[in-house]
């Protein structure tokens, strides 16, 4: 299978030689790293010599220390356990009333209609906004950022989600409907495998507005979590201890993406590699 | 080009033109019907004097209570200059973005080695929820206008570059194949071939960093300000004004649309001339 679709992929760039040495074949990796190298030399010599104010740009070893202390502090896995419960079950339940709605409402036109105005109107709203309302709502413990990394990621999955039960192409339908086949039938062999890369756009989507949920909820009102970590940090000019806690934000989105970015090859693995570009 | 693919949309499925409902008109009366049931709900469990009083004012509001609030704030005037710091913020932060987020991705895009050095940093700080730094910028800049722009110029180039870029190196091969054939030269190619076919992207990434801006303006305000409809809404939070908090809702949400609307004009305009690709 896979063999099939590397040769076909081949076979679509037909142009390209192999390149004749070391540098031109490693030559994004090359420039990627030396890019990565010269920023944080030039950040660490800038910041020893007084060049960059440490005090509010901190340097590459000092955040690395900062972590190193964090990392042995019960306290910091307390913070990391809260906003890592916060993510996960507000992205869970995201997940699992987001894409049964996406398609239902994707499906039954009318239950979209319905529906339309108000997805419209809180996809287009900055959903931190409701933070002050959730708060009210549910307090200022881990259920306020729940709901507001629900609210986050809940919208960015359920419109991708009835863009592609829409989008879903004309010609597989009418050979469906040609031969007869049930709505029910239509819906389960050529809807939903169709609808199976938007909804992985939403989740990938979802993890960004999620992650922006966590942190904005506990910068705003909360007790414990990485971003009150951070806002401590900062309240105390601890520079390299802030920069730490967003750097930790920065890996757990890459993680994520990279986590669906897996599953989206999963399920692409059936469809043959387009041709062309 | 475009009366090929019409008749092929049109051709398909069995699409009842008349039925009980008028098609064209069912769009907005079940739109309406979700409107004013969500709406009618709402008043009917809150607290205000059309309410049965199921949920407490604190809590919920009312659909009615919020009107009220709403004329009260527009009234007094008290609105006003939180609508204007807002907006401020939006148009210096979103209009530094546009200058700076457009040229950067046109850059990264044409010149490949730029690509491979930024690379690394664009995807890690794409993939950062960069309202975490806001600390760190109102460490940098205090809590003036200047830090507020610099937070929604943050929120909102990323997503314009990024967008920018992959327009840039999606321009059909086929064009700059020709364009070389005859000897174009680089910036004869860029001007005619890459910065048309890029353009559907930028206002893309232009769309979707109008919202990110919000954001950054709501976030910003939230966290620290003394004006501003995120702050608005954050100190009538604290007050427990839940009528007021909605009211500032909507007013960012009816912001959020004109915004996007406003851009997909544009996109539209610039759509044109566009032969339809199927």
């Amino acid at each position: 299978m896979t063999a099939a679709s590397t040769s076909l992929s081949r076979r679509s760039a037909p142009r390209r030689r192999p390149p004749p040495n070391w540098f031109k074949r490693h030559e994004r990796l090359v420039f990627a790293v030396a890019g990565v190298v010269a920023f944080a030399l030039i950040w660490e010599v800038g910041s020893r010599l007084g060049v960059i104010n440490e005090l509010f740009f901190s340097r590459p070893s000092a955040i690395a220390r900062a972590g190193f202390e964090e990392v042995q502090l019960p306290r910091f896995w307390v913070d990391f356990q809260a906003s890592a419960t916060e993510f996960s079950v507000g992205y869970v339940i995201a997940i699992v009333s987001a894409i049964p709605l996406g398609l239902a409402a994707g499906w039954y036109r009318r239950l979209q209609y319905t529906l339309d105005p108000w997805l419209n109107f809180l996809n287009s709203l900055p959903r931190v906004a409701l933070l002050p309302i959730l708060i009210i709502w549910f307090g200022l413990g881990v259920e306020s950022k729940i709901a507001v990394v629900f609210l986050g990621a809940f919208f960015s999955i359920i419109i991708p989600t009835i863009q592609g039960v829409k989008t879903t192409d004309r010609r597989l339908l009418d050979v469906a409907n040609s031969f007869g086949a049930s709505r029910a039938r239509v819906f389960l062999t050529v809807v939903g495998p169709a609808t199976v890369p938007f909804i992985i756009t939403g989740l990938r989507l979802g993890v960004a507005r999620a992650l922006i949920g966590v942190v904005t909820g506990e910068l705003f009102a909360a007790t414990t979590g990485l971003g009150v970590m951070i806002s401590r940090a900062s309240a105390s000019f601890q520079t390299d201890r802030l920069l730490f806690g967003v750097l930790i934000f920065t890996f757990t989105g890459i993680l994520g993406v990279e986590a669906i970015r897996r599953v989206e090859n999963y399920f692409q693995r059936w469809r043959p590699a387009k041709q062309g570009a | 080009m475009a009366a090929q693919t019409v008749p092929l949309k049109r051709t398909a499925h069995p699409n009842p033109k008349t039925g009980f409902w008028p098609r064209p008109n069912e769009r907005v009366v079940f739109g309406l019907l979700g409107f004013v049931l969500v709406l009618g709900t709402w008043e009917l469990v809150s607290s205000s004097e059309y309410g049965l009083g199921l949920v407490k004012r604190v809590l919920l509001s009312s659909p009615t209570l919020i009107l009220d609030a709403a004329i009260t704030d527009i009234s007094s005037g008290a609105i006003w200059p939180h609508i204007i710091e807002s907006g401020k913020e939006y148009v210096f932060g979103f209009g530094a973005a546009l200058v700076t987020g457009i040229p950067l991705g046109l850059a990264i895009g044409w010149f490949r080695r730029l690509n491979y050095v930024l690379d690394p940093w664009l995807s890690a700080i794409y993939a950062t929820p960069t309202v975490a730094l806001i600390p760190l910028i109102i460490l940098i800049f205090g809590i003036d206008l200047g830090a507020k722009i610099v937070v929604v110029w943050l929120e909102a180039i990323f997503v314009i570059t990024v967008s920018t870029t992959t327009g840039v190196k999606a321009a059909d091969a086929k064009y700059h194949d020709i364009a070389e054939s005859f000897r174009a030269s680089n910036w004869t190619v860029f001007r005619t071939v890459t910065l048309p076919a890029s353009v559907p992207y930028i206002l893309t990434g232009v769309r979707l960093g109008t919202g990110r801006a919000l954001v950054g303006v709501v976030v910003s305000e939230f966290l620290a300000a003394n004006a501003g409809i995120g702050f608005y809404i954050a100190l009538n939070g604290s007050f427990f004004s839940s009528a007021r908090v909605f009211f500032g809702i909507i007013l960012l949400g009816a912001l959020g649309i004109t915004l996007g609307e406003l851009v997909r004009v544009v996109e539209k305009r610039f759509d044109r001339w566009r032969p339809a690709i199927s």
